[in-house]
């Protein structure tokens, strides 16, 4: 295959028109590419051409995905297209040999490696870490702590606003994540800008008041009643409004009572009034607040700023923010780094791109500005090169708002990429799914995505934020223009299904059963859902394609999305019980549940073994599950401040003999687990708590509880990550009953089942059957903050006013967004589905802001929607199909299997010898030789030094054969003096041995080999061992073992000789003996040998 | 036995030297060659490449490989002398805080300086230079860097063959940069083919299966000792391995050891530096105190003094040093005088000192004499310190050193790098990091987790530098797939495996196999358990650890209750010490009880809240409440006057009081606070004061405006259906014939509460004045709320005995309502609303 158009002939993979324009493209490209539409696929081909035409190198084409799952999706999916065009030699071959080198990966990862290279001249080592998110917070909070201790003037202000919890996470949180290690903040300059804002907002909103004054005096007719409106004066009265207005006395500004005003003829003024007068007041009021507060809290701000810096320069570490504008940063400072990255890529292709921020989008201008520019900060479009940048996206499926994502951004782009030469192509036809889904899909969104019109007071606020910004940002809504459909799959009838709760539908007269509690609304839904999927896998209404035409859906098949997470424990909860096999992706209410209460209760009481709340609950928990007789027998034990004696220790009459028992074991379990805080690992020690207390038995018992099972693999997760047990129970407590979604994926041994995951999650991917629950729940609202902090005008400030007015300006410009966001949340849930969609609503009615509301009317419109309904069941109509434990004892008493066993076949020579010599007797007539000199004796008995002595003289001996340096003995307990005569010593005995007859006659003259190590066979082992001194005679070889024994007995070392009188003869192939040296007198023991025969030399 | 070793023996056999690349392989080869010919073998005719290295470098016993802790040294000085003449590292001085970070930078760079780069002008100055400087150290001191192979005398190469070079990056680097390679000899293994590559869905299913085929040999009788794992992963994924080991029960023997500050005794210094350098953080200093592993001399004592600093409020050292008022038996005083001098002093053998006498004054006299692994690390580490110390003086007298360097931080530095290999444990399946196994033979070796990412093994150039700082293409060489073939030349059964992602994310398997085979599941008791159980079968094995917990389990939380359904959460017991008559009932009780059972039980039986905190609570809303309540009370008590001077005074003296922890009693007397109320912080005194002072002045304007005789905490008694009860009430307002009751509440109000009802029938019987009406009021926005609408007598009559009944009876169940249950105190301890109950 030689061509691009080669493969394309001979591929099984048919590009589209719409496709090929895109892979074909070779000018600066956006593509907007809709749900469905083979985005991986026109992005591995493009790499695939760009290769095959040799337009560029594996590590020529930067290809940048969102999310690090991507990022390796697209890595194999390009790697195995390469890898399916075969090739003898050429580029192709060449590009899989190099693959290693190819530049796929996320920006952040990206940004990561560019921020390296130049970030020592911002003062950070260029070896930094990334900062995790646990790790900013204890950052934060070190640094908030130290303020108050080294800076309580400066933290003045703020304490008399927050109080010390709500100061970490209402104010220096948000402020943390406002700055980087760039921010250079001057609290003069910052107050400086932001009274310059609030003057600029004021004198916007002065003239717009006086403008709606005239409205409102237009509309006026003489056939009011001027009372109304303007109290006692009349139309004089608004003159008195201008004045209050000019004289910026927004206080004494009429609210206007328009209570009376009933008439039809007021209609026109009421409406001016409502929309545009009222909430103008709190907003100028808010203003003139402001102006006329002081800003020294801005001296708090600056001195955390820039201890946060500090640091993090001084430990190395940075956030993913820090990061990115460090990468930004250095591309724009660095002209060096700057040439290099332009050179190094000549294609870019960024996936996903709705998801990026301006400054994202800066940073791959800066990589695309044409080669010969040299220019500093951010190009303008037309010094881009035009044939670099490849851009894919949905501006519908933009969700990342909360990660400072802005499809402004992208929807900006495609006019300024078009400037420049580029195009802007679309890509339309949805592949995933059937084609009356398509049809759903085009009937439902242009209703869903039409744009609302704003009011004259927000488009005020949309102009003025963009002018703050220095660019439109007013276009953050998405525009759907229809999507085509291919041809439907065979014999498959795709399907929308719309549930409603009774209650929506029909009136539900009140039963008389009220005393009987009815399930919450989440719960409610989870049970018909399990009752739902279990139609979809038995129903062939429910039917999806397969190989073979159709088949019966399996769970397999089955994802549940979800907005909150308030609807993912209850359906774990139901499918537990029903025996519905699912998968989640990330748990929300691990932390809610009792597993994580009991873990962290017996964590407690291990650290605190007074802690009497603990101890409560352990005794009611499954770890021993103590009786109610038994416990309240025992509160004499709580009755005081402290816990009276030690835990598991109390026992009294009420206790059955098996309780007493039960407390013994859990006592006896506590103590070994205490014993081993320090020494065991955090995840160590709950594995031991949950497998051996028979925690993991209890939840296996039923299949109710066996979702803990899987909370539990979490637990472990983050208690692998935390340093011991204290840090994980710090982490415990924070989140206990605390709905958190913890930041942790999990791998699971089998896979398989429903899934269940949120929106954002499912993102990316597709599933036959889509079932979008809990669709008219609410996210959590937000609030109005005191601190300001807005990307846009780029400040940090308080709103100090009561009526928070300027915060609601802020509130109310993301408040849009994030409304705009949710049609694409919306967006995304639907169009994941292939072959059926469900959309379940509970509730008695729709709820504002919640997926339904902008779904119900267009979805009941279509009458090809199946609308269902459900009931409210209340508890005891479900209470029975929870079922009871589930033992099977037989499987337990059965034999366990094997553990295995180590063979060990190595040993010392000198055990083994000393093991078993059956030529040494035992006499016990040895005799004593001599004390060394200088009184070392005294010292080595005094110290127990025997053998370090031994070691000493060894290695002087070896020091001296070796012509190293001889060796040096240190030991504080001996002093000075003692260690000199130690040292002292063991020279004088290496003299005295090369003085000896000894040496003279058997080593003088000789080759040697010192402390000779070797392996020998001995008894079916291999033995280790050493020679001290192998002496390499002319006619035979000599082994010498130094001994500094206080005793002669030279039988008790015969065998450990011979063997090394055995492997001297293996190792060299020449006859060799042994003898022993006693170095205190410098005697030989008997000459040896192999077999231990005594010989004279 | 594999051909290749039957090669190696023959060279033995023939004399040769070898140099294999580790010694693990040097000893294998020669384990196995005694094994196999019967015959002994010196240790110098096969050895490592490291000592091969140092018999080429050491010129006679002269020098010395330099080790991390002398770069780290040498790095030190240079910094803290020559940072400036970095000028291309370290490019903007304004920052200092960085120079410290450098150090660890820079000592890691030095290997890598006579990598063959081509470098940019700025870098080539900054590089010559790092260059000179140690080079001439190394001179100076004795030293060489194994790195720097330019500097070899090759012709001592000749006796000696390399093994597998091409499977190690030391020696490959060595073959490639010396330039003439007439002395050197090589021997290697074919690496044509390399089998295929099992793929599983995750790593996480890859380890078990691992575990589960190993677990299938142990079955057949292969010995643990035959079987071993390579993995690329080998930090990272140890914690899975362990636990794979324990409940699996296959024993592992990890070839490269651990940090021993990983150890109890390690966490101690560890802790010295996390204390200092947090500033007494209490959390830090919960670690130390409160781990049981730690052998205390007074245990007692240490707890103490943690709850006593977390009962005034002392969350870290501040300027009036605190923790001094918390510290009864002194163990503050020493620790902070031994974590003080040991963090900061310069000096060695003060160090040294300071360490052991810390150690003396901490722990109990056997220290950690009973756990042989513990004590071992203790003296491990003292050995460490203590060449730690002799490196520093050998420093100083060749002048490197800057005498004003804290010593401690880079000790600890020093010490995180060190391994620890234990000495116990070593008989097990042993898991090596995927290179370290290069030349040993291991008859079933499972090569794990060779993802494209972590199982490269490439030798890059001057890997300290950044691609852009090269001029041309950096120079690599890739080892991957010769040490892959060298694994299954040295093995019977090498089988290699990779995941598509691993617990950190999504990666691509190794892409150098011809053929990926997708794995298949072995059966797996943990996995299966609930299908073993619903199914009834029994063709899976059982471990010893499933076996434990069941039968523990059986003994307890499977074992069904005799006393009370556990799964309505309930307490019901009969209590025959509870005696209506002599009781004394308050209107919270009702209230408390009205909401849940369950937790009247733990609050006034169990008295779950006088518990001794182990947290401190940064917002003590009960506190600031009451304190509130005491102004006021003083206002009206003690004459009045003018509202906005006295709110001003009053607000002043209880928090003032508070902070000296002291309070007003009943008669307004000054008390001192019961230990468990936490002190009050000075931030939390500025955010009281202006949060409640103009809310107070506003609640005690309109107070005023409402009547002139006003009765503040005033007691009432009285029966109600029999029963005795008692209340405190907040204020009266007296009309003449009538009053009107007044609560102040700090924020919220209650709903449903029985409060007023109960004071009016008490207040009416004891005064005999009728009480017209009843409001709350608010101290956070100062104002009075619309009056309660009281109950009719004898419903309150109803209720009150109703519930009185109810506590005689012992019926303490948890109600099972989200409305109630949010926030709940006695929450942790309540199973109601777990579903685990």
């Amino acid at each position: 295959m030689r061509t691009f158009s080669d493969f394309l002939a001979v591929s099984k993979r048919k590009l589209s028109a719409e496709q090929l324009a895109a892979v074909e493209s070779d000018v600066a490209t956006v593509v907007s590419a809709g749900a469905g539409s083979g985005k991986t696929t026109v992005l591995s081909c493009r790499f695939l051409r760009l290769i095959m035409e040799e337009k560029a190198k594996v590590d020529e084409i930067l290809t940048l995905t969102f999310t690090k799952k991507a990022a390796s999706e697209m890595y194999e999916r390009i790697y195995s297209l390469l890898k399916s065009v075969s090739e003898d030699e050429g580029p192709v071959k060449e590009a899989l040999a190099s693959f290693s080198s190819a530049s796929i990966s996320t920006l952040d990862s990206f940004s990561n490696e560019i921020a390296r290279t130049d970030s020592a001249r911002y003062g950070i080592s260029r070896d930094f870490d990334i900062l995790d998110q646990d790790g900013e917070e204890r950052l934060i909070k070190k640094a908030v702590s130290t303020l108050y201790e080294s800076e309580k003037e400066v933290m003045l202000p703020l304490s008399r606003i927050f109080n010390p919890d709500s100061i970490y996470s209402d104010l220096f949180l948000p402020v943390s994540s406002n700055v980087t290690i760039l921010t250079e903040f001057d609290p003069e300059t910052e107050s400086n800008i932001f009274i310059s804002f609030l003057n600029r907002i004021e004198k916007i909103y002065l003239d717009y008041a006086f403008s709606v004054l005239d409205e409102i005096e237009s509309y006026k007719t003489s056939a009011m009643e001027d009372s109304i409106f303007f109290k006692k004066d009349g139309v004089e009265a608004i003159y008195r409004i201008r004045d209050y207005l000019a004289s910026r006395e927004y206080e004494k500004l009429p609210r206007f009572n328009l209570n009376q005003a009933r008439a039809k003829i007021y209609s026109d003024i009421k409406a001016v009034i409502n929309e545009k007068w009222r909430p103008l007041l709190p907003l100028l009021i808010s203003i003139k607040e402001n102006l006329a507060l002081d800003q020294r809290y801005m001296r708090a701000f600056s001195a955390f700023i820039a201890l946060l810096s500090s640091e993090k320069r001084r430990m190395g570490v940075l956030t993913f923010s820090d990061v990115s504008a460090l990468a930004l940063r250095i591309l724009s400072d660095n002209s060096l780094v700057r040439a290099y990255y332009k050179r190094k890529f000549r294609y870019i292709m960024i996936d996903e791109f709705q998801d990026n921020s301006s400054a994202q989008k800066d940073l791959l201008y800066i990589l695309s500005e044409k080669e010969c520019v040299s220019g500093t900060g951010v190009p303008k479009a037309e010094d881009l090169d035009n044939t670099k940048l490849f851009f894919v996206g949905d501006d519908k499926q933009s969700i990342y708002a909360f990660r400072n994502a802005d499809v402004s951004v992208f929807n900006n782009l495609k006019n300024e990429i078009v400037s420049i030469g580029g195009k802007h192509l679309s890509m339309r036809t949805n592949y995933r799914s059937e084609p009356a889904l398509i049809d759903h899909f085009n009937r439902v969104f242009p209703h869903v995505m039409r744009r609302e019109e704003i009011s004259p007071y927000e488009r005020i606020q949309e102009d003025f934020f963009s002018s703050s910004a220095g660019r439109d940002l007013s276009c953050f809504e998405a525009d759907f223009d229809g999507v085509l459909s291919r041809e439907p799959s065979f014999g498959v009838s795709a399907s929308v299904t719309y549930a409603l709760s009774e209650e929506m539908v029909d009136e539900i007269e009140e039963g008389d059963d009220s005393d009987d509690e009815l399930l919450a609304e989440a719960e409610n839904e989870a049970e018909y859902i399990a009752t739902l999927v279990m139609e979809i896998v038995q129903d062939d209404a429910f039917a999806i394609p397969s190989d073979s035409g159709k088949r019966k859906a399996s769970y397999d098949d089955i994802a549940i999305l979800y907005r909150t997470s308030k609807s993912q424990m209850p359906l774990e909860k139901v499918f537990r019980r029903e025996g519905i096999p699912y998968t989640v992706i990330q748990s929300n209410s691990i932390t809610v549940e009792a597993l994580s209460a009991d873990i962290a209760s017996f964590l407690s009481l291990l650290v605190f073994p007074s802690d009497k709340k603990s101890y409560l609950a352990i005794l009611r928990s499954p770890f021993i599950r103590l009786g109610d007789e038994a416990i309240m027998s025992i509160r004499d034990a709580f009755s005081s401040e402290e816990l009276i004696g030690e835990p598991f220790s109390h026992s009294s009459s009420a206790f059955t003999e098996a309780e007493l028992e039960r407390m013994k074991r859990l006592r006896s379990f506590y103590l070994s687990l205490r014993a081993d805080m320090g020494r065991l690992s955090a995840e160590k020690i709950i594995d031991r708590l949950y497998y051996e207390s028979g925690y993991s038995s209890y939840i296996e018992s039923k299949m109710s509880l066996s979702s803990y099972k899987e909370h539990y693999e979490y637990l472990w997760e983050i208690a692998r990550r935390a340093e011991n047990i204290f840090d994980f129970l710090s982490y415990l407590k924070a989140h206990l009953d605390k709905p958190d979604r913890l930041d942790v994926d999990l791998l699971r041994i089998r896979m398989g089942g429903i899934k269940l995951m949120n929106i954002h999650k499912s993102k990316g991917l597709e599933f036959p059957i889509v079932i979008l629950a809990g669709a008219n729940s609410k996210p959590k609202g937000g609030d109005y903050s005191r601190l300001i902090h807005s990307r846009y005008p780029g400040f940090l400030a308080l709103d100090q006013s009561r009526e928070k007015g300027i915060s609601k300006l802020f509130y109310d410009f993301e408040r849009r967004r994030l409304e705009a966001e949710a049609k694409r949340l919306l967006y995304v849930a639907l169009t994941r589905a292939e072959s059926h969609l469900v959309v379940i609503a509970s509730g008695d009615k729709i709820r504002k802001g919640s997926l339904a509301s902008l779904y119900d009317m267009p979805a009941r419109e279509d009458e090809r929607v199946n609308i269902r309904t459900f009931r409210r069941l209340s508890e005891s109509q479900i209470d029975s199909k929870w079922e009871s434990a589930n033992t099977f004892d037989a499987f337990y008493t059965k034999e366990s299997v094997v553990r295995g066993t180590y063979k060990d076949d190595k040993a010392g020579v000198k055990d083994l010898a000393h093991d078993n010599d059956e030529n040494y007797y035992d006499t016990g007539n040895y005799r004593k030789l001599p004390d060394f000199g200088n009184g070392v004796d005294e010292l080595l008995a005094k110290h127990s030094l025997y053998s370090d002595f031994g070691t000493l003289l060894h290695s002087a001996l070896e020091a001296h054969f070796n012509k190293i340096s001889a060796p040096y003995y240190e030991n504080e307990n001996l002093g000075e003096e003692g260690e000199r005569k130690i040292n002292d010593e063991a020279r004088n005995v290496l003299e005295r041995f090369l003085l000896s007859d000894f040496y003279k006659k058997h080593v003088l003259g000789n080759e040697t080999l010192s402390e000779e190590r070797f392996y020998m066979p001995y008894e079916g082992k291999v033995a280790e061992g050493s020679i001290d001194l192998l002496v390499l005679g002319n006619d035979y070889n000599l082994v010498v073992d130094y001994k500094s024994d206080r005793e002669m007995n030279p039988d008790f070392h015969k065998g450990q000789i011979c063997a090394y009188i055995k492997a001297g003869e293996g190792m060299l192939g020449k006859k060799c003996y042994g003898v022993l040296l006693y170095l205190r007198s410098m005697e030989s023991g008997p000459f040896w040998d192999s077999e231990g025969k005594v010989i004279e030399l | 036995m594999v051909r290749f070793y039957e090669k190696l023996f023959d060279l033995i056999d023939e004399k040769k030297k070898l140099v294999l690349p580790t010694e693990q392989a040097a000893r294998s080869l020669m384990h196995s060659y005694v094994q196999n010919r019967g015959k002994p073998v010196s240790f110098s005719s096969v050895m490592a490449f490291d000592r091969f290295l140092a018999i080429l470098f050491a010129r006679d016993g002269v020098l010395r490989p330099v080790d991390s802790l002398t770069r780290l040294l040498f790095s030190r000085h240079l910094i803290d002398s020559h940072s400036e003449k970095l000028s291309y590292f370290i490019p903007d001085r304004s920052h200092p805080e960085i120079l410290d970070r450098m150090v660890y930078y820079i000592a890691s760079a030095l290997p890598g300086l006579e990598d063959e780069e081509a470098l940019n002008a700025g870098l080539e100055k900054d590089v010559a230079f790092l260059k000179a400087e140690y080079d001439s150290f190394l001179r100076e001191a004795g030293y060489y860097e194994p790195s720097f192979i330019s500097s070899l005398d090759n012709s001592l190469c000749e006796p000696y063959i390399l093994v597998m070079p091409s499977s190690s990056i030391e020696m490959t680097t060595l073959l490639m940069r010396i330039k003439d390679k007439r002395n050197i000899l090589t021997l290697d293994v074919d690496c044509s083919h390399l089998g295929s590559l099992t793929l599983y869905e995750n790593e996480k299913q890859e380890i078990r299966n691992v575990f589960l085929q190993i677990k299938e040999l142990v079955k057949s009788g292969v010995g643990l000792d035959e079987i071993a794992i390579s993995t690329a992963g080998y930090e990272r994924l140890r914690p899975y391995f362990e636990r794979e080991s324990y409940l699996l029960d296959i024993p592992l023997s990890f070839m490269l050891g651990k940090s021993p500050l990983s150890y109890p005794a390690g966490q101690i210094f560890s802790l010295i530096d996390e204390i200092h350098s947090s500033s007494y953080d209490i959390e830090s200093l919960k670690k130390l105190l409160l781990n049981a592993s730690f052998p205390l001399r007074d245990r007692g004592n240490a707890e103490r003094f943690i709850l006593n600093a977390i009962s005034m409020g002392i969350s870290r050292r501040d300027k009036a040093d605190r923790y001094r008022y918390a510290d009864k038996g002194g163990i503050y005083h020493d620790l902070s005088h031994y974590v003080d001098g040991i963090s900061s002093t310069s000096d060695p053998a003060y160090l040294i000192n300071q360490v052991k006498s810390l150690f003396e004054k901490l722990l109990a006299p056997r220290q950690f004499e009973d756990d042989e692994e513990d004590e071992r690390v203790l003296s491990f580490l003292m050995r460490l310190l203590m060449a730690f110390s002799e490196k520093v003086q050998e420093f100083r007298r060749l002048g490197l050193l800057n005498g004003q360097v804290p010593l401690f931080s880079l000790f600890l530095r020093y010490a995180e790098s060190v391994i620890y290999v234990p000495q116990g444990g070593k008989d097990g399946v042993r898991i090596y990091p995927l290179s370290e196994a290069t030349g040993v033979y291991v008859p079933h070796h499972f090569v794990i987790t060779l993802n494209e990412d972590e199982a490269r093994k490439i030798k890059r150039g001057s890997s300290y530098l950044s691609d852009y700082e090269l001029v041309k293409e950096r120079s690599e060489t890739d080892i991957t797939e010769n040490l892959l073939a060298s694994y299954l030349a040295l093995s019977d059964d090498a089988r290699f495996s990779s995941s598509t992602s691993t617990y950190n994310g999504y990666t691509l398997p190794l892409t150098l196999f011809e053929n990926v085979l997708k794995a298949e599941f072995l059966p797996d008791s943990y996995t299966d358990e609930h299908i073993i159980l619903k199914e009834k079968s029994i063709d899976y094995d059982l471990y010893p650890l499933q076996k434990l917990g069941h039968l523990n389990s059986i003994d307890g939380s499977l074992s069904v209750k005799h006393d009370s359904e556990d799964m309505a959460g309930s307490l019901r017991v009969t209590w025959p010490e509870y005696d209506k008559s002599r009781h004394m009932f308050s209107s919270s009780q009702i209230d408390k009880y009205s909401r849940c059972p369950f937790l009247y039980a733990s609050d006034s039986i169990f008295r779950i809240s006088d518990s001794r905190s182990y947290e401190i609570d940064s917002y003590p809303a009960l506190e600031i409440g009451s304190r509130l309540h005491k102004v006021i009370e003083l206002y009206f008590k003690k004459g009045g006057g003018d509202v906005e001077e006295m709110v001003d005074k009053y607000l002043n003296l209880v928090l003032d009081l508070w902070q000296k922890r002291k309070s007003l009693d009943r008669n307004l007397d000054v008390r001192g606070l019961s230990s468990d109320v936490i002190a009050l912080s000075d931030e939390m005194r500025d955010y009281v004061y202006s949060k409640y002072r103009d809310s107070l002045i506003l609640l005690i304007s309109t107070l005023l405006e409402k009547g002139t005789s006003f009765c503040l905490e005033e007691d009432v008694k009285g029966e109600i259906a029999g029963l005795a009860f008692v209340g405190f009430l907040d204020c009266v307002i007296n009309h003449g014939e009538s009053v009107e009751m007044i609560d102040f509440k700090t924020s919220y109000v209650p709903k449903d509460s029985v409060q007023f009802d109960i004071y009016r029938m008490l207040y009416e019987k004891d005064k005999g004045k009728t009480v017209t009406q009843a409001s709350y009021a608010t101290i956070k926005d100062g104002k009075v709320k619309r009056p309660v609408k009281f109950m009719e007598e004898d419903e309150l009559e109803t209720l009150v005995s109703a519930v009185a009944d109810s506590i005689a009876g012992g019926d303490f169940h948890g109600v099972n309502s989200a409305a109630k249950c949010q926030n709940c105190q006695a929450r942790g301890i309540c199973r109601r609303r777990y579903f685990v109950r």
